[in-house]
């Protein structure tokens, strides 16, 4: 027995000295991230403000593809299955679809809740960071505070635009309106910084988002204030570029068009022209060279996301998207105001294109047309459409029941997008 | 043709017989001595280390060499008895005649042998009697001499009860999950841990370029070891057998023993194998699909045109002269050389396989050899070496999601036939031949491909220093050099390059993988007599464990002209991506056996782990083991009481724990670096992390006996196990609202409990000098429940299936339709009613047209119950048939084909003609893929899996070639299915690499495991 025991404390004796100093045999670092306390100071300001605008601007590329898909401006042209239920418009009725994980660096498969949630924390997580540090730890505080509220102004906006409800921060289900009131907010704060930061593009572009959620909620008046202060020539656009082989960085659209032909632009948006008759060339597509990933279809691409008939990735990955501009301010207006108003805030801008100018009848039945059609081809594949189609209750488009072209299956009536599975699972909150 | 391929195989086999029937002869003994051999019942391969004796003459016996061979002199008399012992093996004798050369003893087994030796984790292992729990053992190189088993997990598959092999795919090179009684981990890795001679090696599966979209590569990394280089495969199942190894080994441990060289003569061994893989029954089971203009505006010939279109592309391709498969040829070789003396003894082998799939690209050409080495100076001292080396070159296709010959089959579409292209402007109109997109020649211009180098060697030392103490020292490295290509060439045939779309100029993917697993394993064990009755054994050990692992990846799209092959020579190159992981593992443990007169055995141990996930706070981690084990047959009361038929019976029972970790920083919240604005690189939410998590802990507790009967002939093994997981780990979707939803999360999702039995029984039904009939019965069973889930959750749904409490992990769930109503004006199914999950019924939708029935069971996702039955006949002494069939039963498959075909593509007969289809089903059909309860399918099975016969070239033959023993056996593989299974194959699902993935249990357009006959000619000199 005393040879067990010398054989034990000896096994002990070793493991109590391998153990004093295991840290050194077990510590393992992970070479391709970071803890998330990086952000955790002013020093490291600038770099979270250009991660959430960089967040951003990929899933505002992404939301711009997916409501072109689900509206009738985009349609499927692959064999992948997993997003026709977009261009089937029935993505309500499977919740657990990619609308709710995908990313938005996947041109197959473009995401959006996911993506535009993640820029909506990026944005809120900053301007909480930002706030409790001093203009003294910060100098460019205000101008800081301003860019975070206007995308995260932009994010709520996009969200409302295009999902039924939605969840922040673990919180309960938002609606429409719910996610409109907080853009508006947003979009105040914005206009306050970046008024004392000097900021005229912040300014503006929170103009032009604040009237667009204005316009949604029914605040005529005050969508009337904001758009009218936007200056003429004015676009804020999200900043695109070809440096990373049409990943995150690359315009969205072109990359899901052009680049991938995975998505053509729809048969009933070929050539959109005006009451006159004239087709305009705010809508104008191209036809491309572009072989379709279905080996079918033809690559219409939107003409002003394309590279021309040939592709040519290094110009099409780098155009920009417009996030907002002079001439949504102006249909704003021209939507709030109406009468007269509407015509010659409509016929000035065809006059620009140019275009004749309309001479129809003005009553509001007449004029509210006028404008859904005017921002249909004006704003063409601009993430707008959709909800234009929800809040006029426009008549679906291929009709609901038609005969789904891909391989069968008929149209469903989605406009917005309900919760998916993936926050009504994983959110306690949500509902 | 598949006879072609047999054909020539015939013939290269009989050039080969005549080779070495060729070499040069050797003398005989001559009289006063008898020399012969000793072969093992059933695959008469020859025994080492059996004694022979000669009655009444002590001091004249032999010990057998590597061969099995033995000789013994200077006997006296004309005719003596000989009598042939070897542990594990009944004694046998014979009486022959002083000068005979000739004598032949064939030894069977013993149903149950108490005394051999099995790798444990202690230095020098534990006899079998002693350990309370069961350990599988497979006798590769047995199991290698009676028929051709291509892979090291079909050589687990049927012969070690509880260990159940999930193939996933027919594609050669490609590895089955393999898991162990079942699963006990919602999310973390499901693969058992493997040893080679003691050192851990890498265990993934789903290796390789995906090439099932959706899931994973294909490639395990378990098969790159070839069965004619090993000796035997130890299983350890359950974390009371497997607590010494510690963390991670809750899933269970596989220790592959590689040939050894023994003293002797040195002995040559030469293996030809020649043969084919084929699809079988390909024209059955390949469906016919249809339109009409009802269902596809494109299946029309002209206005009005309603009729039923149909397409069946294995036939019309058939027809054309362009077969969609091939036979795929068998070309192996293996020669192997061994012996040695007490000091220094010798195993050196090389293989050269050259194995070809169904698909024209499938393709396995791999190189192995190894060199095990053992120096033995001095009683008190031995050192052996191991050390092996593979190269192979594996080329796959697009299988499952990712498209293929397989998916544009099954998935085809009469619309794409050239009798509609009248009139059309669609280019490639009819090119397409009626598959469902592009034709197969197309999808073969893409390649898929893995380079690997792989080394694994290992020394150990052992030292002896007392009769009592034993140390082992292994010191081991696995190293693996992955390279996985995707490689689409710059396509200048304008037929193809319509397919490929905007790809049609080439890409080239690179993924350069390095994986380094590193052992350092010391173990001792002091042994002591406490009472001449009472043995003692203490047992302690330190091992460290390294894993490092290096991915670097690149890629570059848009070739400017053909020829060009680099991702250099490519216009867009897309940023390359590099990272490295690590994790580590240090333990130690401490074991207490007690053992009374050698019959009765009590043993304690703990083992205690830290490992780098663990994190910055070192938590270490203990494992608990008690077991015991009672000889009862050896006692003599209670001998007496037993019926005399039994002689030898063992009682066993264990409790123990295990565990394992999820990868390290999954507890972190981080930030991962992405391209931003202006160049500028930014930051993006990465992982949302969980600083609560904690390590899965498994505990187990089983019971069972072995038993052998008449004269150890018949052999019952019995256990019933009980494992409960505790703090289970499951990956979960992190809510988007959180700003990472992107990412997924580990958390402990609640308790996992599964039980179950495994009986195994073996029988010498007959046993004559010239004939004699072996059976062995395999069946386990697994109920695996989840107990417990935490927090609010009763559900964690994923997909089709769901994580409930009360039900097994991974169990299917969906809405259950009851009935529905036909409509023909509309050609629908309406008013569909499911189940309410009450035992009653309710409309499935709402008014909105939104599901309101809840999803019910629907079924396991992996089978409970698993078995074989195998069967080995000798007759007219040197023929042997050897039959082996397995089954799984009560469980279910996604029958994703049939869902793709009736519900996405809609080309199902049943879709087109809905009048003739019951509404229940098409109710699900029409349903946009919302109800799909009719594609989740009884997918139990029993499987003809080899079928083998041989011929034991007579001696008298090859002995005027000097060669000892030649084999000829014909093998044929995965010959016939039964199964309720209405979809390909019950056997087919996505891989998912080693962790259950979102589409576990999903078949899907994966080429079934392939058919297929090998000859082989064996050759012993």
């Amino acid at each position: 027995m005393m040879r067990i025991a010398r054989i034990i404390g000896a096994a002990a004796a070793v493991g109590l000295v391998v153990a004093c100093n295991t840290s050194r045999l077990l510590d393992v670092n992970a070479p391709n991230a970071v803890p998330v306390t990086v952000f955790d100071s002013p020093g490291a300001a600038n770099l979270m403000v250009a991660s959430a605008i960089g967040d951003f601007e990929c899933a505002f590329g992404s939301a711009v593809t997916v409501e072109g898909i689900i509206s009738d401006e985009l349609s499927d042209s692959q064999l992948g299955a997993a997003a026709w239920p977009y261009d089937r418009r029935d993505a309500n009725t499977q919740t657990n679809g990619i609308y709710g994980t995908a990313t938005c660096s996947s041109n197959q498969n473009p995401g959006i809740y996911t993506p535009l949630s993640t820029a909506r924390f990026d944005a809120d997580n900053a301007i909480t960071k930002l706030t409790a540090y001093s203009d003294a730890e910060l100098p460019n505080k205000k101008t800081l505070l301003a860019q975070m509220n206007l995308y995260s102004g932009f994010s709520y906006a996009m969200l409302g635009m295009s999902m039924c409800g939605a969840a922040f921060d673990l919180g309960p289900t938002v609606d429409q309106k719910g996610m409109f009131a907080l853009a508006e907010k947003r979009f105040t704060d914005a206009i306050t910084n970046a008024q004392a930061a000097g900021l005229s593009s912040v300014l503006n572009a929170a103009y032009v988002g604040r009237a667009r959620v204005r316009l949604y909620q029914g605040n005529s008046a005050g969508a009337i204030a904001d758009a009218q202060l936007v200056p003429k020539g004015f676009v804020f656009n999200a900043s695109t570029d070809a440096s990373d082989g049409g990943g995150r960085r690359s315009n969205r659209v072109y990359a899901a068009t052009q680049q991938n032909g995975d998505y053509t632009v729809e048969a009933a948006s070929l050539s959109l022209k005006t009451e006159n008759g004239e087709i305009d060339p705010r809508s104008a597509i191209v036809t491309t060279t572009t072989r379709p990933a279905d080996s079918k279809s033809v690559i219409y691409v939107p003409a002003k996301y394309s590279s021309g008939p040939t592709q040519n990735n290094t110009v099409g990955e780098a155009i920009p998207l417009p996030i907002a501009r002079y001439e949504e301010a102006q249909l704003i207006l021209a939507e709030a105001q109406g009468g007269t108003a509407a015509v010659t805030i409509i016929n000035t801008l065809r006059a620009a294109v140019p275009l004749k100018a309309y001479t129809g009848p003005t009553d509001a039945a007449s004029i509210k047309n006028l404008v859904i059609d005017e921002r249909r081809r004006t704003l063409f594949v601009e993430g707008l459409r959709n909800y234009d189609i929800e809040r006029f209750t426009l008549t679906l488009n291929p009709a609901v029941g038609s005969i789904y072209p891909r391989v069968g299956g008929t149209y469903g009536t989605t406009t917005c997008l309900p919760l998916p599975d993936v926050e009504r699972f994983n959110n306690p909150n949500a509902t | 043709m598949r006879n072609v391929g047999w054909t020539r195989a015939a013939w290269q086999s009989a050039a080969l017989l005549a080779v070495l029937l060729s070499a040069p002869r050797r003398l005989h003994a001559q009289g006063g001595s008898v020399a012969g051999t000793v072969v093992v019942s059933g695959s008469q391969r020859g025994l080492s280390g059996a004694q022979i004796s000669v009655d009444g003459q002590p001091g004249h016996g032999a010990v057998t060499d590597a061969s099995g061979r033995f000789r013994i002199g200077g006997i006296t008399g004309g005719q003596v008895m000989l009598q042939a012992r070897l542990l594990g093996f009944r004694p046998d004798s014979q009486s022959v005649r002083v000068g005979a050369t000739d004598v032949r003893f064939v030894m069977s087994e013993r149903a149950l042998e108490l005394n051999e030796i099995v790798v444990t984790g202690t230095a020098g292992g534990e006899q079998r009697r002693a350990i309370g729990t069961s350990i599988a053992s497979v006798d590769v190189a047995d199991v290698m001499a009676k028929t051709a088993v291509p892979s090291v997990d079909a050589l687990l598959n049927g012969r070690a009860p509880g260990v159940v092999v999930l193939p996933g795919t027919g594609q050669i090179g490609s590895g089955a999950q393999i898991r162990i009684r079942g699963i006990s981990s919602f999310s973390l890795s499901s693969n058992p841990l493997i040893y080679v001679d003691g050192v851990r090696v890498d265990n993934q599966t789903g290796t390789g370029i995906n090439v099932q979209s959706f899931s994973s590569g294909i490639i395990s990394r378990m098969n790159d070891f070839d069965p004619e280089e090993i000796e035997s495969i130890e299983v350890l199942k359950g974390p009371a057998a497997a607590t010494l190894y510690g963390t991670e080994a809750a899933r269970g441990v596989i220790n592959i023993i590689t040939k050894k060289g023994a003293s002797g003569a040195t002995k040559y061994s030469f293996t030809m194998k020649q043969g084919s893989n084929w699809f079988m029954d390909a024209a059955n089971r390949l469906p016919t699909n249809y339109c009409n203009s009802f269902t596809n505006s494109a299946c029309s010939l002209h206005p009005g045109d309603t009729t039923l279109y149909s397409v069946n592309v294995y036939q019309s391709e058939n027809a054309r002269g362009t077969p969609l498969f091939r036979d795929g040829g068998v070309h192996n070789y293996a020669a192997n050389v061994s012996g040695g003396s007490p000091l220094f003894r010798f195993f050196a082998s090389g293989e050269w396989n050259d194995n070809q799939g169904v698909d024209f690209a499938n393709e396995r050409i791999q190189q192995s050899a190894r060199t095990n080495l053992s120096v033995t100076p001095n009683d008190k001292f031995d050192l052996e070496s191991s050390v092996g080396y593979v190269k192979s070159h594996t080329t796959l296709s697009c299988e499952a999601g990712c498209g293929g010959t397989m998916w544009g089959s099954l998935y085809s579409n009469p619309a794409n036939t050239s009798q509609f292209c009248v009139g059309s402007t669609d280019p490639a109109c009819g090119w397409g031949r009626g598959f469902n997109s592009s034709p197969p020649e197309s999808d073969r211009s893409e390649q898929f491909w893995q380079d690997l180098n792989r080394f694994t060697g290992s020394v150990t030392l052992r030292y002896n220093p007392w009769s009592w103490f034993t140390n082992r020292l292994s010191i081991g490295t696995d190293y693996t050099l992955e390279d996985d290509v995707d490689f689409l060439p710059y396509i200048t045939n304008d037929t193809i390059a319509y397919f490929w779309g905007s790809s049609f100029d080439g890409f080239r993917y690179q993924n350069h993988h390095q994986a380094f697993y590193n052992t350092y394993d010391y173990s001792a064990s002091a042994n002591a007599n406490v009472r001449p009755t009472l043995t003692s054994k203490t047992s302690g050990g330190i091992q460290y464990y390294t894993n490092y692992n290096t991915f670097f990846n690149a890629e570059g799209d848009h070739f400017p002209a053909p020829g060009l092959e680099t991702i250099t020579a490519a216009g867009t190159k897309i940023p390359a991506n590099s990272n490295n992981t690590r994790n580590n593992t240090l333990g130690f443990y401490l074991q207490q056996e007690f053992g009374w007169r050698d019959q009765l055995f009590v043993t304690g141990a703990a083992r205690v782990d830290n490992n780098s996930a663990f994190g910055n706070d070192i938590k270490w981690v203990t494992y608990p083991k008690a077991s015991l084990s009672w000889v009862a047959s050896e006692n003599e009361s209670v001998k007496r009481l037993l019926p005399s038929f039994i002689n030898n019976l063992r009682l066993r029972g264990a409790y123990g724990g295990s565990g394992q970790q999820p990868a390290y920083n999954t507890a972190l919240r981080t930030l991962a670096p992405v391209a931003g604005p202006n160049n500028q690189a930014t930051l993006t939410p990465s992982t949302f992390g969980n600083l609560n998590l904690k390590p899965e802990r498994v505990f187990g507790t089983e019971l069972g006996f072995e038993s052998g009967l008449f004269n150890d002939r018949f052999g019952i093994d019995f256990t019933y196990y009980n494992d409960v997981s505790r703090d289970a780990i499951l990956s979960r979707g992190v809510a988007p609202s959180t700003g990472f939803g992107a990412s997924t999360q580990y958390f402990n999702a609640g308790e996992i409990q599964k039980s179950g039995i495994e009986l195994g029984l073996k029988a010498q039904l007959i046993e004559r000098r010239t004939y004699s009939w072996e059976s062995n019965f395999n069946i386990s069973t697994n109920n695996g429940k989840i107990k417990r889930l935490n927090g609010k959750d009763t559900t964690i749904d994923n997909g089709s299936y769901s994580h409930r409490v009360g039900y097994a992990p991974y169990s299917w769930f969906s809405y259950r339709v009851l009935s529905a109503t036909y409509d023909p004006a509309l050609r629908k199914a309406i008013n569909p009613i499911c189940d309410n999950g009450n035992g009653g019924s309710m409309p499935c939708y709402n008014a909105a047209g939104v599901v309101q029935a809840p999803k019910v069971y629907l079924g396991r996702g992996i089978p409970p119950v698993d078995g074989s039955w195998t069967n080995s006949i000798r007759f007219l002494n040197n023929f042997r048939v050897y039959v082996m069939t397995d089954f799984a039963t009560d469980y279910e498959r996604l029958d994703n084909n049939l869902r793709i075909r009736c519900q996405i593509f809609h080309t199902c007969l049943q879709y087109v003609q809905p009048a003739n289809t019951d509404p229940r089903l098409l109710v699900q059909m029409q349903s946009n893929g919302v109800l799909r309860d009719f594609v989740i399918n009884n997918a139990s099975y029993a499987k003809l899996r080899e079928v083998s016969i041989s011929y034991d070239v007579p001696e008298r033959f090859s002995s005027r070639f000097s060669a000892h023993g030649v084999t000829l056996t014909a093998s044929g593989r995965n010959l016939h299915t039964w199964s309720p299974y209405t979809g390909l194959d019950p056997e087919m699902q996505f891989l998912s690499g080693a962790n259950p993935g979102s589409n576990f249990g999903v078949d899907q357009a994966e080429y079934p495991p392939l058919a297929s006959f090998v000859f082989t000619i064996r050759a012993n000199y």
